[in-house]
């Protein structure tokens, strides 16, 4: 546990930074068992008690006294431990079970006012909203505006159609009927279909973090590829293919061009912890090259 | 070599430092011997500005420039119904900033609770300071469990201007519990019952191994030993007016006087069946000097006060019911404040709880005690003990229909972060205002709103199709940070807060030069 690397008495940040950015690092591609650092055949008593633990050496307020993005870090790192724990504890209940389903929406829909936009409220999807939409035609994505003056986005494939029929005709209050000729597919379906894709999806970004957490770099390029052709509108994954640039300018010594790798990963996806250690590791590396900071940073 | 870390229970009506000494917390002692400081400030008619028992002694012969409670107002505005409330029946006036916030009105000035807060805590530190011998730089301050964001955020700001890094904001009942507990070793369900000189809180927490988990959290936060003073000034006020025709409440000081009376009289009927009060020329007229005598009985008192201690038992029922246990579960009631000495109020945690509350607490000391273990947790001496807080209030966003829809839910453990995916509501809307509420009412207007954004530039679709993802972090103090991106272009969106409560970085700045 990096707590112990660290030591009680240390009273460098950096030392302490690096080690979290470490831990962070080595959680993104973990599972639940992993992070916790229990066996996977573990019962809930011992992923419990394993998990007190680690409240005990971890929780943020021991790093009360240190930097503010050092608090931060010990954050995340603590949250991750929570959601590791939810998870575990109770598989498929957690947090982060129900950050994904929320995608799918939960609310009934409500009947809108007509208010002045700056008193504009904002409304929750819900699942009658989605079926209606998924049983007309997706039409082909617009394509976006470039603003000026905002970072270039990778040449990437343009978002592939779901469906090749033309929208159906809008009737004067804005509502699209659907007419024959149609593919028409049961809710049930699209929600499997949905289900599935997302699965898949999930199971790919897990293997990604894997092997950036392994230091496969090429590998997780590819992966990330991949699935970046197939959601191209996905901003997490969109992060993840910057991170692994930056990390290979990175290794490779490119210093500048790592670090706008790293940037453009954070713009994003501002929660990618990894990209913001990795910058500080950066700064870190410039101000003090050699003796406890390469010790830490080796693998 | 860092300096020491203080703990202090900044409390409505007085407070209190200690600091940890081999492991130990240790209560410090004030100038005058007291272990407690009343939470009081005068502004002399010099200017001079008084804390403590000094300001104490002027509460009668200065009173609008006396100011007590304070603790009432802070975070708050002056629209909210306590503030409108405490307005009506304070000695000293209030006013509204032009963000809306409680603003005390001294002579020409017009202060913030915050500042006020600060002349306390200032107090204390120097009262640590000499006890110490070194100067004291960072402090745990403890604030009533059902505080909200903005009640949190001004009191870390006190601090500020107080010139002290707070390092952790801590709930008082689990300050409480912390300080009872971390050297027992013996794993147990807790329930600290808090009623304090203006707030009520019940927690209900489970030790185990070291580790201080609360299950839930409720309360009440306009309820108080004030409100039951109160209630004695108007039984001697409302008999003085039958029988002289004078209305002792509009006169600053006989208000003043009633208050110490009835404080006192409170006390004494926690341990006598009768007491007398005594306030000779309380008012005059045409015909003279009037004075008011009277005895007043226990059964007098609680029966004036029965509301307010029926009130007592429904937010520890809720309680209980969110940490799904049952009264017969918890294995130690502790009692904190000085209102628990009330006979009838201990009373009526046997009544709930089916058991009498643990001995060898003291109601007074054991917040900052709690304060000062923390502060060894922070500060690496104790590595045994942790705590796992909860945020007391749902969070969430406003939605169509004045509606709350919740993204974290009232106790969930913090640290914390969800996130939620809202759409919008027109077609072609460019942008949106995303309001952050805090409280429990499926209202949103109901609920304290801590900020709003306003996400723009978004791209022009129908209705629905902008997806907006708002994510939530509460960190270990209790304190929010909102983002919002919008899902489906991957451009960045601007964000704007507005509304804003509290003091901005340059006031307090400015107040701590002072």
């Amino acid at each position: 546990m990096y707590i112990e690397e660290v030591g009680r008495e240390v009273e460098d940040d950096s030392a302490v930074r690096d080690a979290l950015a470490r831990e962070l690092e080595r959680l993104r591609g973990a599972t639940p068992h992993q992070a916790l650092g229990v066996p996977a055949g573990a019962d809930p008593a011992q992923v419990r008690a394993r998990f007190l633990e680690l409240v005990k050496a971890h929780h943020p307020n021991r790093f009360a006294r240190r930097a503010p993005d050092v608090v931060r870090l010990a954050n995340e790192v603590f949250l991750r431990y929570r959601r590791a724990y939810e998870e575990a504890g109770r598989p498929g209940q957690g947090q982060a079970g129900r950050a994904q389903s929320g995608r799918a929406v939960t609310e009934r829909l409500e009947k809108l006012d007509r208010l002045a936009p700056a008193n504009q409220p904002i409304r929750e999807l819900d699942a009658a909203l989605a079926r209606r939409r998924r049983a007309r035609s997706y039409p082909a994505m617009p394509a976006v505006p470039a603003a000026a003056g905002k970072a270039p986005r990778p040449a990437m494939a343009p978002a592939a159609p779901s469906s090749d029929a033309t929208p159906p005709p809008a009737t004067a209050s804005g509502e699209r009927r659907i007419t024959a000729g149609m593919p028409v597919l049961t809710a049930a379906a699209l929600d499997e279909r949905a289900r599935a894709r997302e699965e898949d999806r999930r199971e790919r970004l897990r293997r990604a973090h894997a092997d950036l957490g392994a230091g496969r770099l090429a590998e997780a390029r590819e992966l990330l590829r991949a699935l970046l052709a197939d959601a191209p509108a996905d901003r997490a994954v969109r992060a993840l293919v910057h991170y692994v640039a930056g990390r290979e300018h990175h290794a490779a010594g490119r210093e500048a061009e790592a670090r706008a790798e790293y940037d453009r990963a954070l713009r994003f996806d501002p929660s990618l912890d990894e990209a913001r250690a990795s910058l500080a590791l950066l700064d870190g590396e410039r101000s003090s090259r050699g003796g406890l900071l390469s010790r830490w940073f080796r693998k | 070599m860092r300096g020491a870390i203080i703990g202090i229970d900044l409390g409505t009506t007085n407070s209190c430092v200690a600091v940890l000494e081999g492991g130990q917390p240790v209560v410090i002692h004030n100038h005058e011997g007291g272990r407690t400081t009343p939470s009081m400030v005068s502004w002399t008619p010099s200017g001079e500005v008084v804390v403590g028992a000094a300001s104490k002694r002027q509460m009668v012969t200065n009173p609008t420039r006396t100011v007590f409670g304070v603790k009432r107002l802070i975070g708050r505005r002056l629209d909210s119904p306590v503030a409108q409330a405490l307005a009506a029946s304070l000695p000293y006036r209030l006013t509204a900033a032009p963000s809306g916030d409680a603003r005390v009105r001294i002579d020409d000035a017009e202060l913030s609770p915050e500042e006020i807060s600060a002349h306390i805590l200032r107090k204390m530190k120097q009262i640590a300071e000499d006890y110490l011998g070194q100067p004291v730089a960072e402090a745990i301050i403890t604030v009533p469990a059902y505080f909200d964001d903005v009640q949190r955020r001004a009191t870390r700001d006190a601090g500020a201007i107080a010139g002290l890094e707070v390092r952790a904001i801590l709930n008082e009942p689990t300050a409480a519990a912390l300080a009872y507990g971390a050297h027992r070793g013996v794993d147990q369900k807790l329930a600290v019952f808090d009623l304090g000189g203006g707030t009520f809180d019940i927690s209900i927490l489970n030790m185990e191994g070291g580790v201080f988990e609360v299950l839930a959290t409720s309360g009440d936060t306009h309820l108080g030993g004030d409100d039951f003073d109160r209630r004695v000034i108007e039984i001697l006020a409302e008999e003085f007016r039958a029988q002289e025709g004078l209305d002792l409440l509009s006169d600053c000081v006989a208000l003043q006087r009633l208050k110490e009376a009835a404080e006192r009289a409170k006390l004494e009927l926690s341990v006598a069946m009768t007491t007398e009060i005594n306030l000779p020329f309380i008012a005059a007229d045409q015909a003279g000097p009037r004075h008011l005598q009277r005895e007043l009985s226990r059964g007098e008192l609680e029966a004036a006060c029965r509301d307010l201690i029926e009130a007592l038992e429904v937010p520890c029922r809720k309680a209980l019911a969110d940490a799904r246990l049952a009264p017969g579960d918890i294995d130690q009631v502790l009692l904190v404040g000085g209102m628990t000495r009330m006979p009838a109020v201990a009373a009526k945690v046997v009544d709930i709880f089916g058991k009498p509350p643990s001995k060898g607490v003291n109601p007074d000391e054991i917040v900052a005690m709690g304060a000062a273990v923390q502060s060894g947790i922070v500060g690496g001496e104790l590595t045994d003990v942790v705590l796992l807080d909860v945020t007391p209030h749902s969070l969430g966003v406003r939605v169509a229909g004045d509606r709350t829809s919740v993204v974290i839910p009232a106790n969930t453990t913090i640290p914390t972060r969800e996130e939620k995916v809202f759409a919008t509501t027109e077609d072609e809307q460019t942008f949106v205002a995303i309001e952050v509420v805090q409280g429990d009412s499926p209202r949103a207007s109901d609920n304290r709103l801590l900020g709003r954004f306003v996400l723009g530039d978004l791209p022009g679709r129908p209705a629905g199709r902008v997806r907006v993802a708002v994510a939530f972090t509460l960190d270990a103090d209790g304190l929010l940070e909102v983002t919002a991106t919008e899902s489906e272009t991957g451009r960045a969106a601007s964000v704007q807060i507005e509304a804003k409560s509290g003091l901005s970085s340059a006031d307090i700045e400015r107040l701590r030069a002072l």
